[in-house]
């Protein structure tokens, strides 16, 4: 999954720093949602036998962990840009 | 990923007009941006602590008082939470709906909690018809983590605009040397 393939469209888009803020803060207001989305649906799921909820209690475990990683993905975005801009400096061609 | 290479200031008289207001609108999107966040997280009412009285089990029944005979205290009482807990602030169990003495409960020895359902122990406490719950969601738990790292993905976001500016800066240092620049 090359993702940041198409990032690289933002060095001939003069705007192109403008969406990622935008796309980010979408992004963080997604998985906040996410959680309210995901937790609500869980928690209204009652399971009849002792098994089938040990079962849930492990997904939900692991969703948690998902939920806790899933931002790291809006600092790596960032931390990628500032790196651009950083390599940037050697082009000479400002 | 050479964003600044696009720039080129040298060819384009008003370039640094173009990049100082492009600067500011990043500044000012990213404030908004971090307004629009924190109205939204805010203004959801469950990632927000619980604090909430039970007089009732989870079918319905009202709590009757144990004094030593048979009756639902003894037999144990199963409470059905708005939301599942990550973790509890207090238990604490009342003989008398709107007064009366607290009975501070402690987990595995008064209760124990099973995803969303709290069960007080049969004969653990005395006299309560009341049982007040506080506590931190797996909602709000997760939320506060996803919040803890867009804080950080907001106070990291001005450094863009620090390393364009420092990228202007070693451009024009840069240039000095070239004697075809300022």
């Amino acid at each position: 999954m090359k993702s940041n393939l198409k990032a690289k469209s933002f060095k001939t888009n003069k705007n192109g720093y403008l969406k990622i803020v935008g796309a980010l803060v979408a992004l963080l207001l997604m998985i906040i949602v996410g959680i309210l989305v995901f937790w609500e649906t869980a928690d209204s799921i009652d399971l009849s036998s002792a098994d089938a909820n040990a079962s849930k209690n492990t997904t939900t475990d692991m969703a948690t962990t998902v939920f806790d990683l899933l931002p790291i993905i809006a600092l790596a975005v960032v931390a990628s840009i500032i790196i651009g801009v950083i390599m940037g400096f050697g082009a000479g061609k400002i | 990923m050479k964003a600044n290479k696009k720039t080129k200031l040298k060819n384009d008289k008003t370039g640094y007009l173009k990049v100082v207001g492009g600067l500011v609108a990043l500044l000012l999107l990213i404030i908004i941006g971090v307004l629009v966040y924190w109205e939204t997280q805010g203004s959801i009412d469950s990632f927000e602590a619980i604090t909430t009285t039970y007089t009732e089990d989870s079918d319905g029944n009202t709590f009757t008082q144990w004094t030593g005979g048979t009756g639902s205290n003894s037999t144990g009482e199963i409470i059905k939470l708005d939301n599942s807990p990550d973790s509890f602030t207090y238990v604490r169990a009342w003989n008398g709906t709107g007064g009366g003495t607290a009975q501070a409960c402690t987990a595995g020895t008064h209760y124990n909690s099973n995803g969303r359902y709290l069960q007080i122990v049969a004969g653990s406490l005395d006299n309560f018809t009341q049982v007040n719950v506080s506590y931190t969601s797996n909602m709000a738990s997760s939320e506060d983590t996803a919040s803890d790292m867009a804080t950080t993905v907001f106070d990291l976001l001005p450094i863009i605009a620090l390393a364009v500016v420092a990228a202007v800066i070693i451009g024009v240092v840069m240039g000095f040397g070239s004697g075809k620049r300022l």
